[in-house]
């Protein structure tokens, strides 16, 4: 089981994340073209998130999982902040206890759905997802993340929305089956730290502490 | 570059695509693939059944493939990153499961939504030895396993020709007497044949 990172505790102040690729050309021609081939199959995430740390529990958390991330060959699970993005609906509902009872006054936890299931069936490597939303619609550029079998959490990106069917990137890490659960409110990936040397700032005299971290999807 | 893979490339428009590496050792068959995650492959005349090829992590390097027809036979190496793992093994202890290993060089295309088009399968060639490369700069260590691997043509218990004088010509074939009038010639001098 890989471990999550801590987002309510270690919330990055900054965070940047890409689909890395490799592309070459083959340098300007006379007519000013420029032709490019991309090579590497889809791309692979990149993270970086800066935090800053303040607390004693959230630096000896920091402290912790770059010890647990063994110089970076370790795996995490890592969010990418999302929040304001993912397609909400506009009318909260609400949610009992697990037994059906609800608070005293009888009112009940509030709750605002969010999400989307699969419709159909999808390959390895599958750009093209057919999905029905639980609320809210779809507008392009969300970001999401599938639980896979194997390859555990993988984080895609939504770049054409038609209808009920969205083209994503990078292509699926592996094939899905009808009803899979798309995660909108915490989309993350399983990761690697590529910077286990500069994690990890300088405490200064105030006991803060500003830490970087490079993450790499990792296989 | 074939003419089938040339209008392939520009039937797609914006080309994309990646290198399939396929070496198969006695024990087991190393599928490696520039890209990254799992690309399953079709049976073709390469692979028998549909394969899956690995991404991140293994294929380093692959070098410029050349075919010559009469000229020095081209040797390659192939570059593996392989931190850990059983692949490992194949550099270290089980050298001889990579000797005569089939190797394959292919591309495969994608079109522009990344949905695998073509396979096409440009060299094969003969694993030969592995060697590990193990390089360390500060903390950065990276370490590597070469495989290396010859054409049909290549041969190492073939010297290159290097001198054509009757003896030499000889000592290759006692009876060919066809480097005979060879001291004959001298830089200033042209001769009649037959003088």
């Amino acid at each position: 089981m890989t471990d999550v990172w801590p987002y309510k505790l270690l919330t990055p102040r900054a965070e940047r994340s890409r689909l890395q690729g490799v592309a070459i050309t083959g340098g300007q021609s006379v007519g000013g073209i420029v032709r490019s081939a991309r090579m590497d199959g889809g791309g692979l995430w990149v993270i970086e998130q800066e935090f800053f740390f303040h607390s004693r529990a959230q630096i000896k958390t920091a402290r912790a999982i770059e010890a647990g991330l063994d110089g970076g060959t370790g795996e995490i699970i890592v969010r990418v902040f999302e929040t304001p993005f993912a397609p909400v609906g506009s009318d909260a509902s609400t949610v009992p206890f697990s037994d059906d009872s609800t608070f005293s006054d009888g009112s009940e936890f509030g709750h605002v759905p969010v999400g989307a299931t699969l419709t159909a069936a999808a390959a390895l490597r599958a750009t093209t997802l057919s999905l029905t939303m639980i609320v809210g619609a779809l507008q392009g550029g969300e970001r999401f993340s599938i639980t896979h079998p194997t390859k555990g959490r993988r984080l895609y990106t939504i770049s054409r929305v038609s209808g009920n069917d969205i083209t994503i990137r990078p292509p699926l890490r592996e094939a899905v089956t009808v009803g899979t659960e798309l995660d909108f409110t915490q989309p993350s990936v399983v990761c690697r730290l590529a910077n286990p040397d500069d994690f990890l700032g300088a405490l200064d005299l105030n006991n803060n502490l500003i830490a970087t971290a490079v993450w790499i999807e990792s296989f | 570059m074939l003419p089938e893979q040339e209008a392939a490339m520009s039937a797609l428009g914006a080309p994309r695509y990646s290198i399939l590496v396929r070496i198969e050792t006695t024990s087991q068959v190393i599928r490696a693939w520039a890209g990254v995650g799992d690309l399953a492959i079709p049976a073709d005349t390469v692979e028998a059944a549909p394969a899956t090829y690995l991404g991140v992590g293994l294929l380093g390097e692959v070098p410029a493939l050349r075919q010559l027809i009469g000229g020095v036979a081209e040797r390659l190496e192939f570059a593996l990153s392989v931190p850990s793992g059983d692949v490992f093994a194949l550099a270290d202890a089980d050298v001889e499961q990579v000797r005569r290993a089939p190797v394959s060089v292919g591309l495969v295309f994608f079109g522009t939504s990344w949905q695998q088009s073509t396979v096409a399968w440009l060299w094969n060639g003969t694993a030969d030895s592995t060697t590990v490369s193990r390089q360390a700069s500060g903390l950065n260590v990276t370490r590597q396993i070469k495989i290396s691997a010859g054409s049909a043509f290549t041969d190492r218990t073939r010297a290159q020709l290097t001198g054509f004088t009757d003896t030499d010509q000889r000592r290759r074939s006692s009876d060919d007497s066809f480097c005979s009038r060879v001291d004959l010639y001298t830089q200033t001098a042209t001769v009649k044949w037959p003088a």
